[in-house]
This record gives C-alpha cells, sequence and structure tokens, in this order.
C-alpha cells in the first residue's frame, strides 16, 4: 500500500478512536436532553469526577482495575441519582433557561468539590493497560483506543437493547416523545428521570475512565466535554444514534483536517475545523443529521 | 483664646503627620513582624503550576523564621488565591494593601495579572517576581519588578543551539509543535528565526492545543515529513499527550524538546519509555541536582513534610524557595531600616549573586531587573522516573 493512503487510512482510524470517546460524551448528554429538555452544564464535571475517583480507588485503595470501574460506574449512578432529587427535581416546571442555570451551577459546585477532595496536582493513571500498540497492516491503534471502541460498541448495544426491548427502555421513549401522554399512561415520568440522570452520569464515568488512561488527570479534563457539542448538534441534539455517528464524524474529520489542512493553513485548524462543522450544520440543517424537523401550525 | 485653639489644632496635625509618615513608609513592618503578601493561583484547572510555586515560597519563609527570621523579625505570608484571573488579582492586591497592610509581594503571579496590576506594583512600591517570564516586565525597565527566569526567546535559542552544537547535525530537520498561546508564539518566531541563523528552515509548524485528548494528525505529519528534532511549545498535559501519542506510532525523533513549564519530573512519570528521547530546558536547578541551594530545597521541603509525589511538580516548588530565598536576602541587605525603598535597593545590590544552584547567578542594579538568561538541559532518567540535569547554565550562543 503506498504511504499516502496508508496515512489517509491510519488518520482516519485513529479518528474513530477519538470519536469513539466523543460519542460517549455526546451520548451522556442527549440521554438527559432527550428525555428532559435540558443540556446539563455538569457533564464535563461528571467526566472529570469519575477520573479522580477512579484514580483513588485504583491507587488509594488498591482495587483492581475492572472492580474499580464497577464502583465508578455506581458511584456516578448513584450522583445521578442524587443531583435528579436534590438539584433538578425541585426544579420541576420552571422555565428551562432557570434549570440550565441550575446545571451550571452545579458545575462549579463539582468543579468546587473536586479541588477540595482531590487536590489539584496533575496526576497520572497507572493504567492497566499495556503501552505496546497493535499493528494490523500497517495500521496502529494503542490497547486503549481498542478497549475505547470495544466499550462505546458495547455500550451503545445495550441502550439499543434497553430502549428497545425492556419496559422502563420503553417508559424512557414514551416520557421523551410526550410526558403528559406518558403520565397519562400511568410511566412514573419522576422515576424515568431519575434513571436517565443515573445512566447519563454512568455514561460520563466510562468516558471519564478512559481520559484518565489517555490523558493527565486535573481539572481541567471538563473541558474535553465541550469538544463533544459540534458531535451533539451534527447528531441532532436528541437523537442516540445521532450522537454517535456526530462523534465519530467529528473525530475523523478533525483528524483529516490535522493531518491535510494544519500544514498548509497553519493555526490550528483541527480544533477549529470541528466548530466550523458545527456552524456549516446550524446553517444549512439545524435539527442534525437525525434530529426531528420541528413544524408549528399557527 | 482663638489663636492658642488653632495653634493647639495645628501641632496636633503636625504631630499626626510626623508620626504618619513612618507608619506609611514602614508599611507591613514591625520591630517583630515583616508582612509579605502573595498573589498565586489556588484552585481551580491551572492549580496545579500555582500550588506547587506557592508552597515553596511559603516553606521557606517558615524555615527562615525558624532559623531565627531576619534582623529579629519574622515572617509572616498571606495567600491570595487569584484563580488565574487578572480581576481577582487586582482585587486580591488592592486587599493585601489596604487590609492587610503587607510590605509587600513574593510574587503577583502571571503575566495578565502581573501587567493588570502594574500601576498599583508602582504606587505602593511593592517588589515582586512574577512567576512569569515576559520581556515587558523589565524592557524597559520597571522599578519594582525583578523578573527571574529566562525569556521564552531565551530558551528556543538555547534549544536550537543545542541541536547543532552539542547533537552536531549539520543539516537537522527540524519541527515545532506549538500551543496557541503567548509562550507558543513566541517560541515559534524564535525557533525559526534561530534556526534561519543557522541556515535551516523548520520542516514542519503544527499546532497542540493545551487540552489535546489525542496528537495522532501531528506525529503523523512529523513522522511522514521525517522530522528528527521535535521542539514543543507547551506546557506539561498536552507535551505527555504527545510522547505517549509518538510511543504509540513508534515514532522515535532524534529528540523531543520542552520549554520550562515542561521540564519536570511529572513528564517521565507519565511517558515512562516514551520519555526516552526528551530533552528540557529550565531555569532552576533539578530536583535530583546536588547542589547546595537543591540540597536546601529538598532539605527545606523534608522538613515541612512535603516529598516529590506531594508537591506535585517540583520544579516549581524549586522556583517558589528560589524566590522566598531572594527575598530573604534581600531582607538581610536591606537592615534593620526595612521598608519598600530599602527593600528595592536592597535587591538592586545582588551582583552575580550565587543562589547555589536554585537559580542562575543574577544581577540586578538600578537601571536594570532582567533575568539571568540562562537554561541548564535535562535529559529523561527513565528507570528512576525523574529527569537528570545534563548541562551546566548556558546562554544562547552569540551568532555572527
Amino acid at each position: 500500500m503506498n504511504a499516502g493512503l496508508m496515512f489517509f487510512i491510519q488518520l482516519v482510524i485513529s479518528g474513530i478512536a477519538l470519536g469513539c470517546l466523543y460519542a460517549l460524551i455526546a451520548v451522556g448528554f442527549v440521554l438527559i436532553l432527550k428525555a428532559t429538555d435540558i443540556l446539563n452544564f455538569a457533564q464535563g464535571e461528571v467526566i472529570m469526577l469519575s477520573a479522580f475517583i477512579c484514580y483513588f480507588l485504583v491507587t488509594t485503595f488498591h482495587l483492581p482495575f475492572l472492580l474499580a470501574i464497577l464502583l465508578t460506574g455506581i458511584i456516578a449512578g448513584l450522583m445521578g441519582f442524587v443531583t435528579e432529587r436534590l438539584v433538578l427535581r425541585p426544579m420541576l416546571g420552571e422555565p428551562v433557561f432557570a434549570v440550565v442555570m441550575v446545571t451550571i451551577g452545579l458545575s462549579i459546585f463539582l468543579r468546587s468539590m473536586a479541588g477540595i477532595l482531590f487536590g489539584h496536582n496533575n496526576l497520572v493513571f497507572p493504567s492497566p493497560i499495556p503501552k505496546e500498540a497493535v499493528r494490523m497492516g500497517g495500521i496502529v491503534l494503542s490497547q486503549t483506543e481498542i478497549w475505547l471502541m470495544l466499550s462505546t460498541f458495547v455500550l451503545i448495544t445495550v441502550f439499543f437493547i434497553f430502549f428497545k426491548y425492556s419496559r422502563m427502555g420503553l417508559a424512557m421513549r414514551g416520557t421523551a416523545d410526550d410526558q403528559d401522554v406518558a403520565l397519562l399512561m400511568g410511566i412514573s415520568v419522576k422515576q424515568v428521570f431519575a434513571l436517565i440522570w443515573a445512566v447519563s452520569f454512568i455514561t460520563a464515568a466510562v468516558s471519564g475512565v478512559f481520559l484518565a488512561n489517555i490523558m493527565v488527570i486535573n481539572l481541567g479534563l471538563t473541558f474535553v466535554a465541550i469538544s463533544a457539542f459540534p458531535a451533539i448538534i451534527l447528531g441532532g441534539l436528541e437523537s442516540i444514534p445521532g450522537a454517535i455517528i456526530g462523534g465519530l464524524a467529528i473525530g475523523i474529520i478533525e483528524n483529516l483536517a490535522g493531518g491535510y489542512l494544519d500544514q498548509i493553513i497553519g493555526g490550528g485548524v483541527k480544533d477549529v475545523t470541528p466548530f466550523v462543522v458545527l456552524f456549516l450544520v446550524l446553517m444549512i440543517r439545524p435539527y442534525g443529521l437525525f434530529g426531528k424537523k420541528e413544524i408549528e401550525r399557527v | 483664646m482663638e489663636v492658642k485653639k488653632i495653634r493647639t489644632v495645628l501641632l496636633v496635625i503636625a504631630l499626626i503627620c510626623l508620626f504618619a509618615s513612618p507608619a506609611l513608609a514602614e508599611r507591613g513592618v514591625t520591630k517583630d513582624t515583616i508582612k509579605l503578601g502573595l498573589i498565586l493561583v489556588k484552585t481551580g484547572p491551572v492549580a496545579a503550576l500555582g500550588l506547587p510555586d506557592g508552597h515553596g515560597m511559603v516553606d521557606y519563609m517558615k524555615y527562615l523564621n525558624d532559623q531565627g527570621g531576619v534582623h529579629g523579625r519574622k515572617v509572616k505570608v498571606i495567600w491570595e488565591d487569584d484563580e488565574f484571573q487578572a480581576p481577582k488579582s487586582v482585587a486580591a492586591l488592592k486587599k493585601l494593601i489596604h487590609r492587610d497592610k503587607v510590605l509587600s509581594l513574593i510574587t503577583s503571579g502571571g503575566s495578565n495579572q502581573t501587567i493588570a496590576n502594574m500601576k498599583t506594583i508602582n504606587k505602593y512600591k511593592i517588589s515582586n517576581i512574577p512567576n512569569a517570564l515576559m520581556r515587558e516586565f523589565f524592557d524597559p525597565y520597571q522599578p519594582y519588578i525583578f523578573a527571574m527566569g529566562a525569556t521564552y526567546e531565551c530558551q528556543y535559542q538555547c534549544i536550537v543551539d543545542y541541536i547543532f552544537n552539542d547533537m552536531k547535525d549539520k543539516n537537522p530537520r527540524i519541527g515545532v509543535v506549538y500551543a496557541k498561546k503567548e509562550y507558543g508564539k513566541i517560541g515559534l518566531k524564535a525557533i525559526r528565526e534561530r534556526a534561519k541563523a543557522y541556515g535551516v528552515d523548520l520542516v514542519s509548524e503544527l499546532v497542540l492545543p493545551t487540552g489535546a485528548v489525542d496528537a495522532s494528525s501531528q506525529v503523523l505529519t512529523l513522522q511522514k515529513n521525517k522530522v528528527d528534532y521535535v521542539i514543543t511549545c507547551g506546557v506539561l498535559p498536552p507535551v505527555i499527550s504527545f510522547l505517549k501519542t509518538a510511543e504509540k506510532y513508534s515514532y522515535k525523533p532524534k529528540a523531543v524538546f520542552g520549554f520550562n513549564w515542561a521540564t519536570d519530573d511529572m513528564i517521565v512519570k507519565a511517558c515512562g519509555k516514551g520519555a526516552e528521547n526528551y530533552i528540557g530546558v529550565n531555569f532552576v536547578g533539578g530536583w535530583a541536582d546536588d547542589s547546595p541551594g537543591i540540597k536546601l530545597v529538598r532539605k527545606v521541603a523534608e522538613k515541612y513534610g512535603r516529598d516529590a509525589k506531594s508537591i506535585g511538580l517540583t520544579s516549581l516548588y524549586v522556583h517558589g524557595i528560589g524566590a522566598s530565598y531572594l527575598f530573604g536576602e534581600a531582607f538581610k541587605r536591606a537592615g534593620k531600616d526595612l521598608n519598600p525603598d530599602s527593600l528595592k535597593a536592597a535587591f538592586e545590590t545582588f551582583r552575580d549573586f550565587d543562589t547555589g544552584g536554585i537559580f542562575p547567578p543574577l544581577t540586578y542594579t538600578d537601571k536594570s531587573h532582567a533575568p539571568p538568561e540562562m537554561v541548564k538541559f535535562f535529559k529523561a532518567d527513565v528507570p528512576n522516573k525523574r529527569l537528570v540535569t545534563v548541562t551546566g547554565w548556558r546562554t544562547p550562543k552569540k551568532m555572527k
């Protein structure tokens, strides 16, 4: 295979790996948005907190990595429940803007708590995943990336089965479609909301654990969540498959822009490109690839 | 009677003025204490940089006090957290001057914070050592800013010199990955110009953002362009991301260089073998150095219950101790009559002042407060998870 083609394929493959991370983060946002119409601005903080929690479970309590991930997920789920019960439920019926402001307040609170509980140092996660990269016909992937892709695939499959076939999944979809009808059908909307927040926080915890394996752990991890916004918009705000495809697309686009345009145009095109995509999508197809076009009859 | 009353009032006013003037001049100084301020980020995403620096500053002052203080006075440090935000820094300085009545500041924090506070610093004669490296701090001369730390230009010139002179490469293929921050842009320009002076053009100039999750496109592009010397102009987290990604793709340039904000043992701890070819420069001695100054740093850390792990970025702790060490020396030189003017004058008596390897020898005069433009080179010692010093203090080579 010629070098140019290899370069392209490698950029695409590593873009998919990066995209899986964006997809995971985006799904966390979309789950809440779809069911409750709230964009949770504290999602980045949950990711960061999960990374810290997993780090301390492994280093301070010397738990095996898999058990630490499981416990991190459980703690994140509980945090989701508690957040919904104590912070969001009292806001039921309030304007969306007020609720969004509450999530911004929550993000500040969680960031401060992380600083108090875990300190402000840069921490290096003692990753148990071997560093040796896997080579397949000249294409290179780190073992962390392979685990990330597998986990994303498993999580998405679980979500698919859960939403399609389980009773609670159907209740959640019903609530997302129309809360009033769901109430009339005897669905406990409050219970659905609590569960949605828990599931969303667990998804954020999974992305946090992978970020801990890839990056230095510090309070700055929260900002990675911003990278998922273009994916959410591209996918169509309230669509889970859209968030996944949006995440993957943004990962690939970002890498291709970095590989081909950064050298020619310079100045960090790689990081700007996802937001250019976001801008274009908003102009051409504001409801995204999989979003529903809302038509209001007057 | 009227005239007598007026005379009495005038006398009282005159007496108040007489006693008030020295009180103002000796702000923050009593017969047994010196009150010093410290404005440095303690919380938020940048706190990892401020905390070790500040702890170093506070610990050395504690050490100085435990040694009996200076001229019978103990130093009291009041640390204000500016969260790395200029408006909060401005408010913190006002509080320190007007409420706490500090004599001076050990540091006014980063570039933006120091610039925002410049007028107040000059008005209230606040001698301080910023923990940032802007040329504007000493060129033109700023009477109360004592710059410490080689400028970014100097650091990158030394790196390019190292490639040509130490690594003896006559035609190196140099690539730069830089953050779109002030230091990144200054660094890129300095490298470009220095390489040009040696007759070489840069092969690649790529942006690596501070919050980079992955550096695949940068590494693959450098690999494709056969770059054999990578110079990074970024802080620790993105450089760690870069080295990890380079290891993943088995990209092994002859050397990857970094400047002071990315020259810390943390890089070897985080990257392990991936940091094998990493060479950093810094204007402070390394934690593992055998110099008397660094031995003192380790002694102070141990005395106050800190080790390398709890400190975090040890290079910044060394910087913090160094800054307080300079203040301690200035207090000694200022003598018993300590006030903002005598403190400034004391700093200006430093001539090739030797900190025992914490900083390079430094000189401040009443015409220049420029920092010593010197750095040391460090290489990764992977088995011991640390950086080790490989050169003495160096200045950029004089080019024809």
